[in-house]
């Protein structure tokens, strides 16, 4: 059975400076990382796959999302699968998990697809509910310590009122949390022989996944970006620890 | 004329350096305090491959090349210049000799074990009596029936108290002496009459042990003779070429930490009412450590190039090593001036970057020396033979 891992590749945070006086990012260096926690999310993957599974790494996009294929890859990935297009530059959440549903149907035998709970971006978390509303899987959010019994996931996730350990049936579209396990590094081997293997990374149009007009149409459009407002700057409450205490409660009843 | 990486290497790199700032950076503070790095450390780089960078995936290698060894040194030496000596003396020299020379049994018989750093490896040259004269050794050895026996010692081992397999220089044939008469050995730590010394007091590299090794008739069978007997020291001569090239690329990791830690500290610190960054005194500093650690690359990934393309690169390999040890002292230098006080503190990496690094200029042949190969390679260009 497959598992599909979802990833993205991200600006590298420290390729960019952020100056908020001029209301700009400013771009010093075009380079792009693994977005962390799918990152994370590949890890789960790579230990919960047994003999007879297959992890598969998915991305949608051009060359950055090639190399962190390759690189899913390089770290034990047995599959990789790019959907190239130009179209997909202005992919929404819903144009994305529409093209990963198509993508599920293509391969078979899926039992599971694992994404990273936060992106270092937009951080919208909308591509996994969304995936797993479209295929109509049940869906675990920021899920640490995943475990696969038979035919159903279970891991432990955060709920309103505290974490919980939560068990949904397979197939299931799951998100990982960040810092949840520790990422494993490629054997410097298999990068050198992932990088020279031209067919390392299988790649997809579109048109051969059977992609409507209707599923490349976003739904969302971009009208304009702004900072969100400065955080006030903290208060440093001094004094004994009865006064302290006083204090803090005092901060906390005004809440 | 192109002088990107190729996309291996580019991916080759980022995994090392993610692995030097998450698992070297937190330790090496700690490595140069217990004068020792960390085993898990070791067993960690072993499985990931980085003791067997440049040696083919046949033998166990990661197949990465002179470049991808290169790339290595120059993230390790950023980081942690002892566990970089570790791995520089291991791979360039120790293993280096065997992978250039040795048969394909002997091969097979050691690096696979080497590559994946379950065995370390030496290089054994200097003795008491031979250092930059390096064909005055007089380690000695005696065949007798289908083994040698070795007698002797030799001095400041890089690896030697943690090293597996030495690949030790002896006389074979006194009458030839080191040209024509001195051949490779590889010797394991477990034979008879092999013993180490205690560990030398260094002024930096304290994670990286070095010692004496005294040979005490130890019996090497034939089968481990490394190369052609009698022309040891032309394979050790070009295990050196290597080895310089690799040490060239350790430097550009040094001066580049040196510089990073300078750039961080220009933005922080304020004098005059403004950060230090704005003054043209710190500015130019800076200016001649980017500049010197640029041709410094180019020159290291330029003569990376020329191995891996098998063109002669003996002279190249000495400047490497010239320059490489010259502006990485001379740039860790301005980075401590740059941090004033706090450079010469010990809470402050600087210290020991600025210990760590003065070593380059002596070790694998002091920079005296490679003037000398690199005048007579030139010399030579135009007809001049220099007898050494």
């Amino acid at each position: 059975m497959n598992i599909l891992v979802i990833l993205r590749a991200v600006q590298d945070p420290n390729g960019f400076t952020v100056n908020r006086r001029a209301q700009k990012v400013f771009v010093n260096r075009e380079q792009f990382m693994i977005n962390p926690s799918d990152k994370n999310a590949l890890e789960a993957a790579l230990s919960l796959a047994t003999e007879s599974d297959t992890v598969v790494a998915v991305a949608l996009g051009d060359a950055p999302a090639e190399d962190a294929l390759r690189q899913a890859r390089a770290m034990g990935a047995g599959r990789a699968l790019l959907v190239r297009d130009a179209t997909l530059k202005n992919a929404d959440a819903t144009v994305v998990a529409a093209a990963l549903r198509h993508l599920v149907n293509h391969l078979d035998e899926t039992k599971l697809v694992l994404l990273g709970a936060e992106v270092l971006d937009a951080d919208l978390a909308q591509v996994g509910p969304r995936l797993a509303a479209v295929l109509d899987w049940p869906f675990i959010e920021a899920a640490h310590q995943l475990e696969i019994h038979g035919s159903t996931v279970a891991a432990i996730a955060p709920q309103p009122d505290g974490f919980h350990k939560l068990e949904a049936d397979l197939p299931a579209v799951v998100s990982v949390a960040p810092d949840s396990n520790q990422p494993r590094y490629a054997p410097g081997a298999k990068i050198i022989n992932v990088y020279k293997d031209k067919h390392a990374v299988e790649t997809h149009t579109p048109a051969d996944l059977q992609l409507t007009e209707a599923d490349l149409t976003p739904t969302t459009e971009v009208r304009g970006e702004s900072f969100p407002p400065e955080r006030e700057p903290g208060k440093r409450l001094e004094g004994s620890p009865d006064e302290l205490a006083r204090q803090l409660a005092e901060v906390i009843r005004k809440i | 004329m192109d002088f990107t990486f190729s996309p291996e290497h580019v991916a080759l790199r980022r995994m090392i350096r993610e692995f030097c700032e998450e698992e070297l950076r937190p330790r090496a503070k700690e490595v140069d305090r217990a004068g020792r790095v960390d085993p898990e450390v070791m067993r960690m780089m072993g499985s990931l491959g980085f003791f067997g960078v440049p040696f083919a995936q046949v033998y166990g290698g990661m197949g990465a090349g002179e470049t991808g060894y290169c790339i290595l040194m120059e993230e390790l030496n950023r980081v942690c210049p002892s566990t970089a000596t570790i791995v520089g003396a291991h791979i360039g020299i120790g293993a280096m000799s065997l992978y250039l020379d040795g048969s394909p049994e002997l091969k097979r018989k050691y690096l696979p074990d080497l590559c994946a750093g379950k065995k370390i490896a030496a290089f054994a040259l200097t003795e008491p009596n031979a250092g930059s004269d390096a064909a005055g050794i007089q380690l000695r050895a005696t065949l007798e029936g289908d083994s040698y026996f070795l007698d002797g010692q030799k001095m400041w081992i890089t690896n030697g108290p943690i090293a597996d397999v030495v690949m030790t220089l002896a006389i074979t044939d006194p009458a030839l002496g080191a040209r024509g008469g001195a051949t490779v050995f590889a010797v394991e730590r477990e034979w008879k009459g092999y013993s180490i010394g205690k560990p030398e007091k260094k002024m930096g590299l304290h994670g990286s042990p070095t010692s004496l090794l005294n040979f005490d008739e130890v019996r090497v069978p034939k089968e481990n003779v490394v190369g052609q007997v009698g022309l040891g020291f032309v394979t050790f001569m070009k295990t050196l070429d290597v080895g310089r090239t690799s040490l060239g690329a350790a430097t550009v990791g040094g001066g580049q930490a040196a510089l990073e830690a300078s750039l961080r500290w220009v933005k922080a610190r304020s004098q005059f009412g403004r950060p230090i960054a704005h003054m043209q005194s710190i500015q130019f500093m800076l200016a001649d450590m980017a500049a010197e650690i640029e041709a410094l690359r180019s020159l290291v990934y330029r003569t990376a190039w020329l191995v891996d393309n098998g063109k002669p690169f003996t002279k190249e390999a000495g400047m490497c090593k010239l320059l490489g040890s010259e502006i990485a002292s001379r740039c860790i230098d301005r980075a401590l001036q740059i941090h004033g006080a706090l450079g010469f503190s010990r809470d402050f990496p600087l210290e020991r970057g600025w210990r760590d690094a003065r070593i380059g200029e002596i070790f694998e042949g002091t920079n005296e020396i490679q003037r000398i190969v690199i005048a007579s390679e030139l010399l030579q260009e135009v007809g001049v033979r220099i007898r050494p």
